[in-house]
């Protein structure tokens, strides 16, 4: 049994706790350095002991934590150390106090960040839903021993970790005015998308490093460029020389005074070529001016120099194949220069406006609450950031779904130096016990090191 | 009517002394907090921490995220954000008025130390995972020793081998398919919110051995002033390994290290018609079997021993 507790996160007792609440977060914030100034020497060691104990397996009652202390403190001692030459810092030893706590199962959880905090660890390991060694351990005291693998079932990792999951009032609710939001701006979009767009740049950026990700300028010009730069390429792969060859051949007979206004479409230079080219054909009667359809076109272009018999012939698909090839060359060429010119610069802010800009934006339909209620399964969200209820999306799991970090997770992740942890498999492994070097001290804890020798002369005293 | 002569009270002997050895105080922050006042509304009882809480998380948005605090969202560029109690907004833009109260400390680094007045703690850096794999191939294919391996990359020993067993997991997880799209999220958004291990920076000190327990104390020796004494001589004293010795023991291989198996001499009784019970003697040592007829019991005692078993069962020894 846990020790008995109320008000764990109380604001104005401004305890530190071993949890990743917000409340702690704020008690952790506003805490304020211990000072000593006045105080009795017992005074300072009771204030000590208050704090850490506060930390440092709170949920122990004071004759169960003075069983396990153990006032031989273990550190290491570093052979280089001479040789480096430099002072060598200084090693928290008061620091290692608490380390005989960090081998149980409980606080080891707790440090793998398989838990938000050593009370949720203990309920994980009561309902038998860790293993150590493969082995499930329903003893939150168990002692971790060098080497030993332990593991949380998956679900519950993320529970812990996760956003909690609303209930289905709430998700209702976040969705009713998400869509209410959404459908305005879409109304919005379509009847001003200029002062939307203009709207949407003035925008501060957001800090949401999960969801997103687009949101940074620098990615959106890249992918707009990347995209312009692919229809470069499109472009340019249709313009194939049997293209050429149809496009001249089908202008040329579909016009009865041929010349460079016939081909305009070519350019000034091209044109003229074009012009000679389509000469060639007429003069010689060529079976393509009458039957120009694209297959004989291509075979006709694919056709060997050696397969054709006839001088005359051999000397024109040679001319026709150069032409054609100069022509291809330079439209390409204009291709490319027209792709780059619509390409941003890349130091440039934003995404110009264009009409296309909020092209595709649909309405959402109204959630019928009633109807949901009796059915959740009917609901259908489909908003461009989210399908499903609102944290709402697999109805099986007992976390935010998908899953979604925990809010201020990332103060409180703290990768252990004693534990190596494989969050994919929800397994880690207890390396060594924590221990004090010079100028760090492995067992984490928010206190400095004058707090922790006073705790342990409070614990190490005679007659104990 | 009262007279204000009636308000006066007069202190009497013995009562009305109130020692007050230690007053409680509330944990009022020490920077220069800027908290709404209460609303003129007379049914707000909101206290100074809970519109002081308020104000420090800032607005909620649709979602119901504190989307302009600036710790609500972890960190994902593999560099800590831990927090700076200095006083300023952390919504929004900062107004930069920190308290003179408060000194943060200089040698923090508030991307590597957690805590803000324990600058002993740091966290530990993730392995990234093109080493992971290099180091299971180094020790799997390439048939390296786990020794080797970790003097290659600066990794403590038993790092490594929990590296390696790490892996074996993670491949078999794989295999069956059991890593949903949740938890693969999960994993990344972890991976990503620690520093990265990048060899030679950050990496273990491997000459590291536990203090010996006699060099903790004071040792006297008187010695002539011309005498030199170095670190050997001091060794010779404390009676300790030389720690060159103790060096080139520590890089040692000691791959072809078997466990020797013990093996216990049984001695099996003849089996003698109309013999109720079958001996069966094993050697044993004095005090790790039975009980000693007057030795004294462990069992009422607050620290009473306990181990577990094979099943995972606690059991008192």
């Amino acid at each position: 049994m846990p020790r008995k507790t109320q008000n764990i996160h109380s604001l104005s007792r401004g305890y530190v706790r071993s949890s990743m609440s917000k409340f702690n977060l704020f008690n952790l914030y506003k805490k304020n350095p211990i000072r000593y100034n006045g105080r009795t020497l017992y005074q300072q060691k009771w204030t000590a002991k208050a704090e850490t104990r506060a930390y440092h397996g709170e949920h122990l009652t004071e004759s169960r934590w003075k069983t396990i202390f153990n006032p031989s403190l273990e550190t290491v001692a570093q052979l280089d150390a001479s040789l480096k030459g430099s002072r060598v810092d200084a090693t928290p030893i008061s620091m290692q106090t608490y380390a005989s706590l960090e081998k149980r199962l409980e606080v080891a959880l707790f440090r793998a960040m398989f838990a938000s905090s050593v009370r949720q660890a203990r309920q994980f390991i009561r309902s038998g839903d860790v293993k150590v060694n493969g082995i499930v351990i329903k003893h939150p005291s168990f002692p971790l021993r060098s080497g030993d693998v332990f593991s949380v079932e998956p679900d519950k990792v993320l529970f812990a970790m996760g956003r909690s999951k609303p209930s289905l009032d709430e998700a209702l609710k976040v969705d009713r005015n998400q869509i209410a939001a959404w459908n305005q701006h879409v109304h919005n979009a379509s009847s001003s998308p200029r002062a939307v767009y203009e709207l949407l740049q003035a925008r501060p950026k957001s800090l949401d490093t999960i969801n997103s990700k687009t949101s940074d300028a620098k990615i959106d010009i890249q992918k707009y460029n990347e995209d312009k730069q692919n229809s470069i390429k499109v472009q340019q792969d249709k313009v194939t020389k049997s293209f050429l060859l149809d496009q001249i051949l089908k202008l040329g007979s579909g016009s009865k005074d041929v010349n460079a206004a016939t081909f305009a479409e070519f350019g000034d230079i091209d044109s003229q070529k074009a012009v000679s080219l389509y000469q060639k054909f007429a003069d010689s009667k060529h079976p393509l001016i009458t039957n120009n359809s694209y297959e004989e076109i291509k075979k006709y272009l694919e056709t060997k120099k050696e397969e054709v018999a006839n001088n005359d012939e051999k000397h024109l698909l040679r001319l026709t194949k150069q032409v054609l090839g100069e022509i291809q060359k330079s439209r390409w060429e204009t291709i490319r220069k027209d792709g780059q010119a619509s390409q941003i610069n890349e130091n440039s802010k934003t995404i110009p406006f264009t009409t296309e800009y909020f092209k595709g934006l649909y309405f959402h339909e109204k959630l019928d609450k009633e109807k949901i209620k009796e059915d959740e399964s009917s609901a259908k969200v489909y908003l461009p950031w989210q399908r499903g209820l609102f944290g709402r999306k697999d109805l099986s799991k007992p976390y935010f779904t998908p899953w979604t970090p925990r809010p201020f997770i990332g103060c409180f992740a703290i990768y252990p130096a004693h534990l190596e942890i494989s969050f994919k498999t929800c397994h880690a492994v207890y390396v060594r016990d924590p221990i004090a070097r010079p100028g760090q001290s492995e067992v984490i804890t928010p206190f400095p090191d004058h707090v922790h020798e006073r705790a342990y002369m409070y614990y190490a005293r005679n007659g104990m | 009517m009262i007279s204000t002569r009636n308000n006066v009270t007069v202190p009497r002997v013995g009562l009305g002394i109130q020692q007050v050895r230690y007053k409680r105080k509330l944990a009022y922050p020490l920077y220069k907090h800027n908290v709404p006042k209460q609303s003129s509304d007379k049914k707000d009882h909101s206290t100074f921490f809970q519109r002081a809480i308020k104000s420090w998380l800032g607005p909620k948005n649709i979602k119901g995220e504190y989307y302009r605090n600036k710790y609500y969202y972890p960190p994902q560029n593999h560099k800590p954000n831990y927090i700076i109690p200095d006083g300023n907004s952390v919504v929004g833009k900062s107004n930069n008025s920190s308290s003179p109260f408060l000194t943060e400390d200089r040698r923090r680094d508030s991307s590597l130390h957690p805590f803000p007045q324990n600058i002993y703690c740091k966290t530990a850096s993730v392995i990234p995972d093109e080493l992971k794999s290099k180091i299971v191939e180094e020790v799997k294919k390439n048939g390296l020793a786990a020794e080797e391996v970790a003097h290659k990359y600066g990794i403590k020993l038993g790092r490594i081998e929990a590296i390696l067993k790490l892996q074996s997991i993670e491949t078999r997880w794989d295999e069956q398919n059991k890593v949903s799209q949740d938890l693969s999220k999960f994993s990344e958004v972890m991976y990503k919110m620690f520093p990265l291990y990048q060899p030679p920076v950050g990496s273990d000190n491997l000459t590291e051995i536990p203090t010996p327990h006699k060099t903790l104390h004071q040792r006297f020796l008187t010695i002539a002033e011309s005498e030199p004494f170095g670190p050997v001589d001091a060794a010779k004293i404390l009676d300790l390994p030389v720690a060159s010795e103790t060096l080139a023991k520590l890089s040692e291989v000691n791959s072809d290290e078997e466990t020797k198996a013990v093996h216990n001499e049984v001695v099996v009784g003849i089996e003698k018609k109309d013999d109720r019970t079958a001996f069966k003697f094993t050697k044993s040592n004095v005090g790790s079997v039975g009980y000693r007829y007057g030795a004294s019991r462990r069992d009422q005692k607050k620290d009473r021993r306990v181990g577990f078993d094979s099943a995972g069962n606690m059991v008192y020894i």
